[in-house]
């Protein structure tokens, strides 16, 4: 009878491991080479801040990594990415609704923060797109300027397309709202 | 850069700024060959971590954590640091010195050349002082460490080379014996200021040794409140079990005699 050993690998195996893992990893950069630049575009759109959006980028990336042998179709891999990097940046939001919790001085401080600048429009965009919810900047960023049909974002977001419409038009309203500082609802 | 799709749905300021932070993104992206080297440097962080959370989480680390620190803990005893040496002249003068030395016998002898007289009454106890210290650093004080190289001595003067490494770790020898011929013999036992027997015994057949080396800690012949001779005798044959020897063992009150040696068949 054979028995799990648990704990340090044989060596072969390690080795063995090693390779599994160095080959996954060739295949996954494969795979994603195409999309990229688009990909890492839109971790940064999605967190409206470049270096948040690298992390984002990297956690999905590492995701990606795990669940490959999931990945039954190459040629959906497009959808089947860009639904990680979502899963990702919600559960990114989750955990920064707790960082709000903290004291000051251990929260972020803000790019640029400190800086004299005035505030320009991408500016005032990134702040406005920031309030929306999770699924409603998703709706934005996706629709508006990574060219996702409804249909895809429905099948992105897990939702139904008559969900996903009446959330694109409520984002649509907020960010307008936002952008201009109204406080109306 | 993808343009905003459906201008009439967004105005065409708030269009214009969002075309300008997605452009804001494609700023300084990445390529892919750093894209790759994120992804194993991300790779290797995990798989240390992993190692070493897979490493405290084992029952095993668990285990070997909780005796590092129950060895490790400091706990109070009193050990002996030197002698009170209390002198008292045919005067009636008193005086109260402490004196360093490896035994009784020897911090008499300090205490009587400060006295310089030969009629002042010399009294002699242990000073003992409370200290904390971990069972590891108790049980390493009390093994029993002796080394004796054997080249060009006698079995007389191996002995006495015992008998020397004895005083200098505290013990007073009572019976040293090294003999050597078809096999090699070594017999002591001794005892600490705090009245601890020391007995020990060694039997080696065939070439003879060029080091004595013994190690271990003494018998402990202290009785436990309650403790009846049968049962003290039980508790000194159980120890002499697990050193691989057989022992006769009389208890009688205060008088504990112990004869050790070796099992038939076991290993040195």
């Amino acid at each position: 009878m054979s028995r799990q050993v648990s704990g340090a690998l044989p060596l072969a195996s390690a080795a063995q491991a090693e390779a599994g893992s160095e080959r996954r990893g060739q295949r996954l950069l494969e795979l994603l080479a195409p999309l990229h630049e688009r990909a890492r575009a839109t971790a940064r759109r999605l967190c409206c801040s470049n270096a948040d959006g690298d992390d984002l980028f990297q956690d999905a990336l590492l995701r990606a990594f795990d669940r490959l042998d999931d990945l039954r179709d190459e040629s959906s891999f497009r959808s089947w990415f860009f639904a990680i990097l979502l899963s990702a940046h919600r559960r990114k939001h989750r955990r920064d609704f707790w960082r709000r919790l903290l004291p000051l001085e251990q929260a972020r401080e803000p790019e640029h923060a400190g800086e004299a600048h005035a505030i320009d429009g991408a500016e005032r965009m990134a702040q406005a797109l920031a309030v929306l919810s999770p699924a409603e900047r998703e709706a934005i960023v996706l629709f508006e300027l990574e060219g996702f049909s409804l249909a895809e974002l429905a099948e992105l977001q897990g939702s139904s397309l008559s969900a996903v419409k009446s959330r694109l038009m409520r984002a649509r309203h907020r960010l307008r709202r936002e952008y201009r500082g109204d406080q109306t609802p | 850069m993808n343009q905003p799709r459906h201008p009439d749905t967004l105005d065409p300021d708030v269009a214009s700024d969002l075309r300008a932070l997605g452009d804001a993104a494609c700023r300084d992206l990445p390529d892919l060959a750093a894209t790759r080297r994120g992804l194993q440097a991300a790779l290797a962080r995990r798989s240390r971590a992993r190692r070493r959370s897979g490493l405290l989480r084992s029952p095993q680390a668990g285990a070997l954590a909780l005796a590092a620190a129950v060895l490790l803990l400091p706990i109070p005893r009193r050990h002996q640091s030197g002698w009170d040496a209390t002198l008292r002249s045919p005067s009636g003068d008193v005086i109260e010195i402490r004196v360093a030395a490896r035994n009784a016998d020897e911090a008499r002898r300090r205490a009587a050349a400060v006295a310089r007289t030969n009629d002042t009454d010399i009294y002699i106890s242990p000073h003992l002082e409370l200290a904390w210290s971990s069972v590891y650093a108790m049980a390493r004080d009390r093994l029993l460490r002796i080394d004796v190289a054997l080249e060009g001595k006698t079995d007389e003067e191996a002995a006495a080379e015992i008998r020397l490494q004895l005083v200098e770790q505290g013990w007073t020898p009572t019976d040293v014996n090294v003999s050597r011929d078809a096999e090699t013999i070594v017999h002591l036992s001794a005892e600490d200021e705090a009245g601890r027997q020391l007995r020990f015994l060694q039997r080696r057949l065939g070439a003879q040794p060029d080091h004595i080396t013994i190690e271990q800690e003494p018998i402990d012949q202290s009785r436990e409140p309650g403790m009846t001779d049968a049962q003290l005798r039980e508790k000194i044959v159980a120890q002499l079990r697990e050193r691989g020897l057989e022992g006769d063992v009389t208890v009688e009150g205060d008088r504990v005699l112990v004869r050790a040696h070796r099992q038939r068949g076991a290993a040195d």
